[in-house]
């Protein structure tokens, strides 16, 4: 069911690329992430990028903290 | 143009047209946006009532950053909008946010880059150029439009 979205109970609803909603509750109209984020995405076990996406982006997300650290260095 | 929303895709029950117009418009941005990987949170971009793209959050290694995928199958002003007002909600969360797009994909490159993303670098992957962006929360807030944020 990758890339469809759907009603149907624990099919896991839209997805992109392989990826599926989390299953359990969510709080009815939300709008603009307000009120979902904490129940859906601070759940690390049930919620992560993929070892090879994870892969992919570190190195990409240390030279981006690096560059905060340069900036937060600079000054007088 | 309605009422611009972010609603995860588990909080409603959709129709049968808002979900044919977004499968259509997943098949029809398919090959235009990296394949996401893992298991991650998906919000459908309400315009009113119509679906008009998908914001995807997805984990990263870092607890401090997050990864957004974007995809918009409209063309109007409605997607910096949404961008900006779900990257003010994410950065109250978040201090890093990191998105990848195609190199070629020039309407997402400019919607990251008006938010303050910077361009960290470029991979290759199944033969295609990927540009991986970045933004820090401080950056973000210096850079995004108020009257976006004020109005989004």
């Amino acid at each position: 069911m990758a890339d469809m979205l759907t009603n149907a109970p624990g099919e896991g609803g839209l997805s992109e690329g392989g990826g599926a909603f989390l299953g359990g509750a969510v709080p009815a109209a939300t709008g603009l992430f307000g009120g979902v984020l904490d129940q859906a995405i601070f759940q690390p076990q049930q919620n992560r990028a993929s070892g090879r996406q994870a892969a992919q982006i570190d190195p990409f997300l240390d030279s981006l903290m690096a560059l905060g650290e340069q900036v937060g260095s600079g000054g007088d | 143009m309605g009422k611009l929303e972010l609603v995860h895709g588990r909080a409603r029950n959709w129709t049968d047209e808002q979900m044919r117009i977004v499968n259509e418009g997943i098949e029809a941005t398919q090959s235009t946006v990296p394949t996401l990987e893992g298991t991650f949170d998906s919000f459908l971009v309400l315009d009113g009532d119509t679906p008009v793209g998908l914001v995807s959050i997805i984990p990263t290694s870092n607890p401090e950053a997050v990864e957004v995928g974007v995809r918009f199958w409209t063309r109007n002003n409605v997607a910096g909008r949404v961008m900006a007002r779900g990257l003010q909600d994410l950065f109250t969360r978040f201090n890093y946010i990191i998105a990848r797009c195609y190199a070629n994909n020039m309407i997402v490159r400019r919607l990251v880059q008006r938010a303050g993303f910077i361009l960290l670098g470029t991979y290759r992957e199944h033969g295609r150029s990927l540009h991986v962006y970045g933004c820090r929360k401080t950056d973000f807030e210096r850079v995004a439009p108020k009257g976006v944020l004020r109005n989004g």
